[in-house]
């Protein structure tokens, strides 16, 4: 069975020979720098010049090598979303930092840092004259994009691997706004400022749209899987009224979605953070497929209560290894106890595809990545 | 309470700015004691806040913007309040761990706290642990340090051991929060308190202080 044939059979929620795993198709699901590097040192890979996919959460893109030592059954056919090609990184005093597409600021401290996070923002004013003058990002040029075409009709007629991509060029729709004009400030507009809210996550979702009907016109017969992000739970429930998200953002998401799905079969992947659960029936409403990170640490995300509740409904694309307690602190032999129960959990019957909880951080011991994906190539063949 | 502290406290809850302005100008005219305005109708209307989030009947907007109204009220009330005449519950030196930006809990911890008449020093972000050396010499009773990251978290342990390295003249005490944060971890570390989100940071803050 090739890693294409094994994806689409767990993605219908069938049994393959063994579950797909992933590491590195998604900016959601890949390993940050400082663990890629010594991992790859642990294993012997070695070290060519580090291309970045993600700034922002430094993820470089996933090497071949390391790719097929895990059993990797993806290959991801992407440009970064949050920055534009040709990016520049500067210093600013104690921080590296940059603007992304949108026009944001960002900083990363030199010292202990290991990530970008947004610190200045373009939107000021929150009037809709100020929506009106701003200076709205634009989707990739078609040159990348025809690149990007290339790139998936070589991997689609060349190789077995699953083909995920998106073009979604920044945050989700709820996301992106308070990377815009600040996370407080667009929390606060949701509720105080709500027309201007509206309109600006109306005109995200326009550029979405855009980005994806440019992206998928080239790039959507060879994928198997799109993937959108949008965080809009915490770890114990959501993050904002749910009756708010089904009357300002869900709609938006809707028009996505619709949108993405003229345009490709591929399998749609929604990646939400944190506690999930209450979210899936929506998600399944608005037609995705999948869920990811499966943040199993978060409240009400037990993955046997999720699995018997919501297993028939969506595949759960994560969820392999809690991330942030046994990942990085536990022994090699608790993250092989981890894995083994969560697989017992989430594998039965298909719909599921091995990842960890969201990108493996930095300061990950390699012993305890290593043993991650050996129990799971090993503990993840189905009829044994 | 009378009917304009009642209005208030509503307008507090359900971030009105413009109420709690209204509110607070009728209430200072009509000759309230500002004390009593602060302490009746404005402190409970955050502790308000803090049940209905605990409860999930609030969220994070909701709490944000109650928090902007309580502070615009505040910023009317401060002219009229005498020095010494409110008595502050103690001080808060806040901020978020060397390594990380990441501060709306931080900042939603802070506006609790103030909210429930303890002092804040906001350190900022990726506060070295120097400056909460500093904040806790020059006489925070608490030192608040929070994380977003489980890459960060273990930089709270240096903050604390730098605390009881410096021989302050004072008792101070540690609270810790963050996603990542598990009570176990947080007396791991050796900190005084941990609170799993904001409204419970005023509860464990009070608790410390009492």
């Amino acid at each position: 069975m090739n890693p294409r044939e094994r994806v689409m059979l767990a993605l219908d929620h069938k049994e393959p020979d063994r579950i797909p795993i992933d590491l590195g198709a998604t900016i959601v699901s890949s390993i940050t720098r400082s663990s890629y590097i010594p991992l790859k040192k642990h294993l012997g890979i070695p070290l060519e010049e580090i291309t970045m996919l993600d700034n922002v959460q430094q993820l470089p893109y996933v090497d071949e090598a390391l790719m097929q030592r895990f059993g990797v059954d993806f290959r991801l056919v992407q440009l970064p979303a949050a920055t534009a090609p040709g990016l520049k990184v500067f210093e600013e005093g104690g921080y590296y930092a940059f603007i992304d597409r949108w026009g944001s600021k960002l900083h990363m401290p030199k010292e202990g840092g290991y990530y970008f996070d947004w610190v200045d923002f373009p939107i000021k004013e929150f009037t809709l004259e100020a929506l009106d003058r701003y200076n709205w990002p634009r989707p990739d040029s078609r040159e990348y994009i025809l690149q990007l075409r290339e790139q998936a009709e070589y991997l689609y007629e060349n190789t077995d691997y699953a083909l995920v991509g998106s073009a979604v060029i920044g945050g989700g729709i709820f996301e992106q706004p308070a990377r815009t004009i600040g996370m407080e400030n667009f929390l606060i507009a949701l509720v105080a400022e709500p027309k201007f809210a509206d309109r600006l996550m109306e005109q995200i979702t326009d550029i979405y749209i855009e980005s994806c009907n440019n992206y998928l016109e080239e790039v959507g017969q060879y994928i198997q899987v799109f993937t959108y992000w949008d965080d809009v739970n915490t770890q114990n429930g959501w993050m904002i009224n749910p009756d708010t998200y089904r009357k300002m953002i869900k709609p938006k998401q809707r028009r996505l979605v619709d949108a993405i799905k003229k345009k490709t079969d591929a399998k749609l992947f929604f990646h939400g953070c944190g506690a999930t659960f209450d979210l899936i029936p929506d998600l399944t409403d608005l037609g995705f497929d999948i869920l990811n990170p499966v943040q199993v640490s978060a409240r009400g995300m037990d993955t046997k209560r999720l699995k018997q509740t919501y297993g028939k409904d969506i595949t759960f694309w994560g969820g392999g290894v809690d991330t942030q307690h046994i990942l990085p602190f536990g022994t090699p032999a608790e993250v092989a106890d981890e894995v083994k129960r969560r697989i017992d959990d989430l594998a039965p019957g298909g719909g599921f595809v091995f990842a960890a909880v969201h990108n493996i951080q930095a300061q990950v011991p390699p012993e305890n990545i290593v043993t991650l994906f050996e129990t799971a190539l090993e503990y993840g063949k189905y009829g044994q | 309470m009378n009917a304009t502290l009642n209005e208030l406290f509503e307008g507090v809850v359900n971030g009105q700015n413009e109420i709690v302005q209204q509110k607070v100008h009728e209430a200072l005219r009509s000759g309230v004691d500002p004390v009593v305005i602060l302490n009746e109708g404005m402190v409970p209307a955050m502790a308000e806040v803090g049940r209905r989030f605990e409860e999930g009947e609030f969220f994070v907007p909701e709490m944000l913007v109650a928090a902007r109204a309580m502070q615009c009220g505040l910023g009317l009330l401060k002219p009229h309040l005498q020095e010494g005449e409110v008595k502050s519950r103690g001080k808060v030196a806040i901020g978020t761990v060397k390594g990380d930006l990441h501060d709306i809990g931080k900042n939603l911890v802070a506006m609790m706290l103030e909210g429930s008449g303890f002092e804040i020093q906001d350190l900022g972000n990726d506060v070295p642990p120097e400056k909460f050396v500093e904040a806790a010499r020059s006489g925070a009773n608490i030192i608040a340090i929070s994380a977003l990251l489980s890459t960060t978290m273990i930089n709270m342990k240096d903050v604390i051991e730098a605390l009881d390295r410096a021989d302050l003249p004072n008792t101070v005490k540690v609270i810790v929060g963050g996603a990542p944060l598990t009570e176990g971890y947080a007396k791991s570390i050796g900190a005084d308190g941990y609170a799993p989100d904001a409204s419970q940071a005023v509860s464990i803050t009070k608790t410390l202080l009492a």
